[in-house]
Formats: structure tokens, C-alpha cells, sequence
């Protein structure tokens, strides 16, 4: 396992202390069986989440990146399937447990927030009822407890109010007076019957409240589409966070949003997460935000994992060239930064159902070399903290045929 | 038809005149409510916005979404009714005049968000470029057609084994380029380019801005550029206005706006831009609360709800009026304005 480094942004631990592993993920294969052909979407993707710690999957679109997350939960629908791998939390692996038994790992310890609330919130439904019902569905025992405990409380009002009562009739004409505001005012708190579905509106409306939302008790009975874009961006985390998971995946949850939202959002991600102590796994395709948030970082390409490590350490040093290309596409603000062209990565994202031979980038690769097209390089570490799918870091070079770069002519192939 | 080819002022592009004067654009939009639908109200989602547009330049519009950046282009483009104000292209009122639409679009162009809904997906990319040209500039030959067709799209790097694909058969970022070659039919003088790169992956956004200053340098092009995204009119702007609910709090050039930035709002934005380097990374200022409804625009300055900087007794009564900083800085925040009151 990698040792983690924590990312100065977001550091609260020490650096010595040693990581809880939370979830391994180990050599996942998820294909679509379509039409024209197999679509390998995830071909062999490998990485582990910490507890309380935000891990990063950053790519472009089409390089897989949902569908891992998507496979995490086996959400997968037909044609795709999981061929491979392991999904391991906790010990426990996710990929041969029964369908009744991954149920109550969806939603109750991992839980997914989605791109577009607009579609994942129900527009006939009110915001209150939406979040009660997560709270119905995944937290009924906590709800009996707090539901016990306020019919407690209740029946001591009550009996207060009897007493109160009592006493209002043979108390004098001046006390009565006061008395009768003091009874006006109890009889207000006092409710007629309790039920479940009290408690889980109270439970959303304070949920509402802790994520900073202002207004909440109104909030509840308003529909989806009167709130704007980043109020239900928020509606959703908190529906995510109404279950206390362990894992959070958050599947490029600000990409709609405006950036002063979106610098809100991600606050507030980054606060619950210190104060929860879940772990979060970010889904991107902007490494801005990877940087601002995230402690470390994997970047997908075409269905693999090209480099993977640190935040620190990749954004300083990218290693792998299409990070480096990524990195250098990116318009900087800086003065001398607007003089020069804003480099690019030549070519397009391959076609999944016949990517190229060996690696996958060795197409739009500064650096091809033979042996680029024809084995495919596995995450090797190259130091601690970082680890690389890429030939130019492989430690026996000796063979000149293999190590010399591609002629014109087969890269020429290689782009066709 | 083919009057408007005769343009006498193609060829002699004069760099100190503007090629567009906005002045105290004024557009509001009716709400339409009650039960026999008659209106009950505006939104006033431009509200005197002034600028002008000079030939090889680049004005790039900020702001957050819901703060008017589309409809001024959309009033530019004759898509929408103004209000109030006036547009001038080379010295001609073109506002809301729509005998002259057909030909001023010609020297107008405009680039959208999402390429998909711009192309026709029943159509072949010959046709969809060749629209224009056959329609606007009355080229009615099938062999010329092509050809001229064949040139825009070498111009933006596309082949000519695409010209009989269909739209479904290209990536974003192809589709993108088809839209600028179309856009590019008429040798337009000014294209306005609504946010468009925020569809596409950041190395596909490299390839296409690179394109477009490419062709600004050749074709002498202004653009009007509307984003949200700060680094990429970095890289391509010229002068930028920040827009805040249908005026602009701050306008200048790159200098100004990125490294002698006054107003609250540009601050604020400025910082939220997420960081990709160490040496980027800066305290964030995080905004509370949205952007507030155009329908009901808080008293005064239309920031001051939300605005961080210390309140000023005249900031929720009256609105801001614009202050030059420098020649190419101007501000409207009660902070500056003071003083000459």
C-alpha cells in the first residue's frame, strides 16, 4: 500500500500515523456487451480508499471513470457486466455477496451522489419527503430510538399541562391570568400523536440546517425545481450523508455549477469529511478541483490507470506524459503564461471497442516506442508515493529493438 | 441577394474603429402569469451594458449563470427585442432593425455551447456548412459549394473525407470545429462565442482555443467571448467585463482584471477559480448565498447582499455609477464612487 502523504490543503492528521484501509479495489473488468462489440469500459483498474481520506479519479470523458464508480455498488445495468476483480470493503467482498446482502450496503455504508440532480431528484416529490424517506428506508432503528424518546418527552408536557390545569382552577383571579399565557404557550409544544414520520421530517430539516442550508423548515416543503442549481446539489449531498456511510462517492458532483458555488460545495465536502471521518471517493474530470480537494489521485485513461499517487507529487511531477499533457492543456494564470500556445495531447480518445494494441496512449504519445505497441505497461511504484503504467519508467531497457521509437510510418498505424 | 458580398469594408479594416458599439443595452424579458396569461412583470436581464468591440480583439463576458452573459449576445444577433440602448455596427444601428437582419448576420456570427443542438443530425456536413453559403450568399453550384465548403473545413483542420459524414460520426470536439467553419461562412467581422469550450475535455479546450486565435490572427476576427471559466479568457481575452446580475461591476483589460482587481465580485470569482499548482493556490473567498433573481434585484448595488467588503451607508440605496480607475479600468462599486459625490 502506498504511504500517504497528506495533502497540505487538508491536512489534519500527522504524517506518521499509519492508514485504516477502507476499500480495495483490485483488477476490475466491467465490459458492455453491445451490438458492434465488447466495449471494454474498466479493463483492469486497481486502487484502495482510506479511511477519512478523499481519493480523486480524474480522466476524460469516456475513460471509465463513472463506471467504476458505478461498478463499486454494482449498479452496472445490461449490457454491461462485471467480468472481473475484486471490490473489497472491509474485508468483505462486495463482487460474490447476494443481491438481499449488497442492498444493505447500498445506501446504508456506501452511498453515491450523482452528477445531475435534476435527475436523480424526484420532481413530483417534495424536498422534506425525499430526505425522510432515506432516513424511512436506512436509519428505521435510529428513528425508533429518537421516536421513543420524544414520545417521552411529550407525555411530560402533557402531564405538565394537566397539572397546569388543575391548578388554573383554583388559583386567584390574578394568577389565573398568568397562568392561562403559560398554558396558551405549553399547549403549543404539545403534540396530539408521534409518529415515525415526524421524526424523520425533523431529522431532514436539521440535516438541511448542518449542511448550511438557510430556511430549512421551509425548505422541506418546496418541490426540486423551485431551488436552484446549487441548493439541489446540496439537497443531494445531504441525502448522501442522511445514512452516515462510510464511503461517499461523489460522481462529478459540481460540474453544472458555477464556481463561486461550486467553491461552497466543495467546502462543504471537505468539512463534513473532517468532521465524519468518511471517506470520500471524487469523481472528475476537473483537475483544479482534484488539487483543491483531494489527497490523492488516480488518473484514468481509456479504461486504465495511467498514474496514480499523491496529489502533491503528481501535480509537481507528473510522471506518466498524458498527465503531463493534461496538466500542460490547462490555460495557467500567470503573466508569462499567456504568451506561449496552451500545449495539446494530438489525437482523440480511442474507441473502446478496438483500443490500440499494448498501451493505450502510445497513439497520441510524445515518447512511443515499440514497445508501447506491444505490451501493455502495468502500475509499477516508482517511489513511495507514486505509481505509473508507463514504458519510459521500465528499470530493464536493455533491448534495443523493443526500446527504440516508433517510425513514422507505424505511427502512422497506430493512429488509424 | 448577393448585394451584401460587395461589402466595401471587408478588405480596409481600420484597428481604431469599432467594429461594434454596444451602448446602454437594455433588455428585459415579460413574465407572463394569472389566469388569462398577460404580463405581470419583467426581468430585466440586461441593464445598461456599454462596450466596444475593435477589430483583432477579444472581449471576453464573465459571470456567474443567470447574470445576462447570453442575452446581450443574443440582443447583438437581433434574437432577441431590446429595450433600450443602442448597437451599432461600423457606425449602423442595428437594433431591432429586421430589414437589415439578413445581412448583418452575415457579419455577425454566433458559436453555441452545445454543438449538438447546432448541427442538424440529419444533415450531411456539407450541407450544414453549405447552408449559409447557399442561403446568405447565394452560391447555388453543387461543385463550388463543395469547394468552398472544403476550404472552411481545412481551415479549421477538419479533412475533406468528412465533408459526407453526419454529425453523429464526429467527436465534441470535431463538432465544435464544424460549428466554427459554418460560423466562419460569411467572413464574418465579429463572432460572438458563447461558452464554447465548456462542453469539452480539457485537451480537446487546448486544441479548439488554439484554433480560434489562429484564425483571429488570419482573418482579423473580434470575438465576444462568454464564459465562466477565468483561466481560459486568460489565455485568450484581450479586455473582460464582469458581469453581475445584467451590469457589469468591473471591466479592463487582462492586467486589470487579473492582477489589480478591485471589485468584491471579481475577487471573490477570482478565487474561486479551483487551482491547479502551488504557486495559484490562494485563500478562497467563498460567497454565501446565490446569485439573486433578476425578477427582483436587491435595492442599490445588486451585490451588497452577498458582498464582503465593509458596507457603505449609500450601497443598498443607490446603484453604482462607473468610476475609471485607469483609462482601461473601470469600476462601479460604492468603495471608488464615493468621493466625487
Amino acid at each position: 500500500m502506498i504511504e500517504v502523504q497528506k495533502n497540505t490543503t487538508n491536512s489534519d492528521n500527522s504524517n506518521t500515523e499509519e492508514k485504516e484501509l477502507l476499500l480495495k479495489v483490485k483488477d476490475l473488468k466491467t465490459y458492455f456487451y453491445t451490438e458492434e462489440g465488447v466495449v471494454k469500459a474498466v479493463d483492469g483498474v486497481s486502487f484502495t480508499i482510506n479511511k477519512n481520506e478523499i481519493l480523486g479519479l480524474v480522466g476524460e470523458t469516456g475513460c471509465g471513470k463513472s463506471v467504476t464508480a458505478l461498478s463499486l455498488l454494482r449498479l452496472v445495468r445490461s449490457p454491461g457486466k462485471i467480468i472481473s476483480g475484486q471490490i473489497e470493503f472491509e474485508g468483505i467482498n462486495l463482487i460474490d455477496l447476494p443481491e438481499n446482502q449488497m442492498l444493505h450496503y447500498r445506501g446504508n455504508t456506501i452511498t453515491m451522489i450523482f452528477q445531475d440532480p435534476m435527475n436523480s431528484l424526484n420532481p413530483v416529490m417534495k424536498v422534506g419527503d425525499q430526505l425522510a424517506e432515506v432516513y424511512l428506508l436506512h436509519q428505521k432503528e435510529y428513528l425508533k430510538e429518537e421516536l421513543a424518546k420524544a414520545r417521552q418527552e411529550n407525555s411530560i408536557l402533557k402531564e405538565k399541562l394537566k397539572q397546569m390545569k388543575s391548578d388554573l382552577k383554583n388559583a386567584s383571579e390574578e394568577g389565573a391570568e398568568t397562568l392561562k399565557v403559560q398554558i396558551n404557550a405549553l399547549k403549543r409544544k404539545v403534540k396530539g400523536r408521534i409518529t415515525l414520520k415526524d421524526i424523520a421530517y425533523r431529522e431532514s430539516s436539521q440535516l438541511l440546517d448542518r449542511i448550511g442550508l438557510p430556511n430549512a423548515d421551509s425548505l422541506i416543503n418546496r418541490y426540486p425545481h423551485e431551488l436552484s442549481g446549487g441548493m439541489r446539489q446540496r439537497i443531494m449531498i445531504a441525502m448522501g450523508l442522511a445514512c452516515n456511510s462510510k464511503l461517499l462517492i461523489c460522481d462529478e458532483p459540481t460540474t453544472a455549477l458555477d464556481v463561486t458555488i461550486q467553491a461552497q460545495i466543495l467546502d462543504m465536502i471537505r468539512e463534513l469529511k473532517n468532521r465524519l471521518h468518511n471517506s470520500v471517493l471524487f469523481i472528475t474530470h476537473s483537475l483544479g478541483v482534484i488539487f483543491e480537494l483531494c489527497d490523492r489521485v488516480a488518473v484514468m485513461y481509456s479504461g486504465n490507470i495511467v498514474e496514480y499517487g499523491t496529489v502533491e507529487d503528481i501535480f509537481e511531477n507528473p510522471q506518466h506524459p498524458y498527465t503531463k499533457g493534461l496538466l500542460a492543456a490547462i490555460p495557467k494564470v500567470t503573466p508569462e503564461s499567456r504568451k506561449n500556445k496552451l500545449a495539446i495531447i494530438k489525437g482523440m480518445v480511442p474507441n473502446l471497442i478496438y483500443p490500440p494494441s499494448g498501451c493505450r496512449f502510445h497513439p497520441r504519445c510524445p515518447h512511443a516506442m515499440k514497445v508501447c505497441q506491444e505490451i501493455r505497461p502495468d502500475l509499477i511504484p516508482l517511489n513511495n508515493a507514486v505509481q505509473v503504467a508507463c514504458h519510459l519508467y521500465d528499470k530493464d531497457k536493455s533491448d534495443p529493438d523493443l526500446y527504440r521509437p516508433l517510425t513514422n510510418e507505424e505511427r502512422l498505424e497506430a493512429t488509424i | 441577394m448577393t448585394e451584401s458580398i460587395s461589402n466595401p469594408q471587408i478588405d480596409e479594416i481600420d484597428p481604431n474603429e469599432p467594429v461594434l458599439t454596444v451602448e446602454n443595452l437594455e433588455v428585459e424579458y415579460p413574465i407572463i402569469g394569472g389566469l388569462f396569461m398577460r404580463k405581470v412583470g419583467t426581468v430585466r436581464a440586461v441593464r445598461g451594458v456599454s462596450f466596444e468591440l475593435y477589430p483583432n480583439e477579444t472581449l471576453g463576458i464573465v459571470g456567474e449563470s443567470g447574470c445576462g452573459k447570453t442575452t446581450i449576445a443574443k440582443a447583438i444577433l437581433n434574437l432577441v427585442k431590446t429595450s433600450g440602448g443602442s448597437i451599432r455596427y461600423r457606425n449602423e444601428e442595428i437594433q431591432n432593425q429586421l430589414s437589415k437582419k439578413r445581412r448583418i448576420r452575415q457579419k455577425i456570427q454566433m458559436v453555441f455551447q452545445d454543438p449538438d443542438a447546432s448541427l442538424n443530425p440529419r444533415m450531411k456536413i456539407v450541407d450544414i456548412i453549405g447552408e449559409p453559403l447557399k442561403n446568405l450568399l447565394g452560391i447555388k453550384d453543387k461543385v463550388e459549394l463543395r469547394q468552398r465548403v472544403l476550404e472552411l473545413m481545412t481551415q479549421v483542420s477538419l479533412k475533406a473525407e468528412h465533408l459526407d459524414r453526419y454529425p453523429h460520426e464526429f467527436s465534441g470536439g470535431q463538432k465544435q470545429r464544424i460549428v466554427i467553419a459554418k460560423a466562419l461562412a460569411c467572413n464574418p467581422d465579429v463572432i460572438v462565442l458563447d461558452e464554447p469550450t465548456s462542453a469539452l475535455d480539457v485537451s480537446v479546450q487546448a486544441q479548439i482555443l488554439n484554433l480560434l486565435q489562429e484564425l483571429q490572427e488570419k482573418l482579423h476576427l473580434a470575438y465576444i467571448f462568454i464564459t465562466h471559466d477565468l483561466s481560459v479568457i486568460h489565455h485568450i481575452g484581450h479586455r473582460i467585463g464582469v458581469m453581475y446580475l445584467g451590469k457589469f461591476v468591473e471591466t479592463g483589460n487582462i492586467e486589470d482584471i487579473f492582477y489589480n482587481n478591485q471589485h468584491p465580485y471579481t475577487q471573490a470569482l477570482l478565487s474561486a477559480r479551483p487551482a491547479v499548482s502551488k504557486s495559484e493556490l490562494q485563500e478562497k473567498i467563498i460567497l454565501e448565498g446565490e446569485i439573486p433573481s433578476p425578477s427582483n434585484p436587491p435595492s442599490g448595488c445588486s451585490f451588497h447582499p452577498r458582498c464582503q467588503a465593509k458596507m457603505l451607508p449609500e450601497c443598498n440605496k443607490k446603484e453604482p455609477e462607473e468610476t475609471a480607475l485607469s483609462e482601461s479600468h473601470h469600476i462601479w462599486c460604492w468603495q471608488f464612487g464615493r468621493d466625487e459625490i
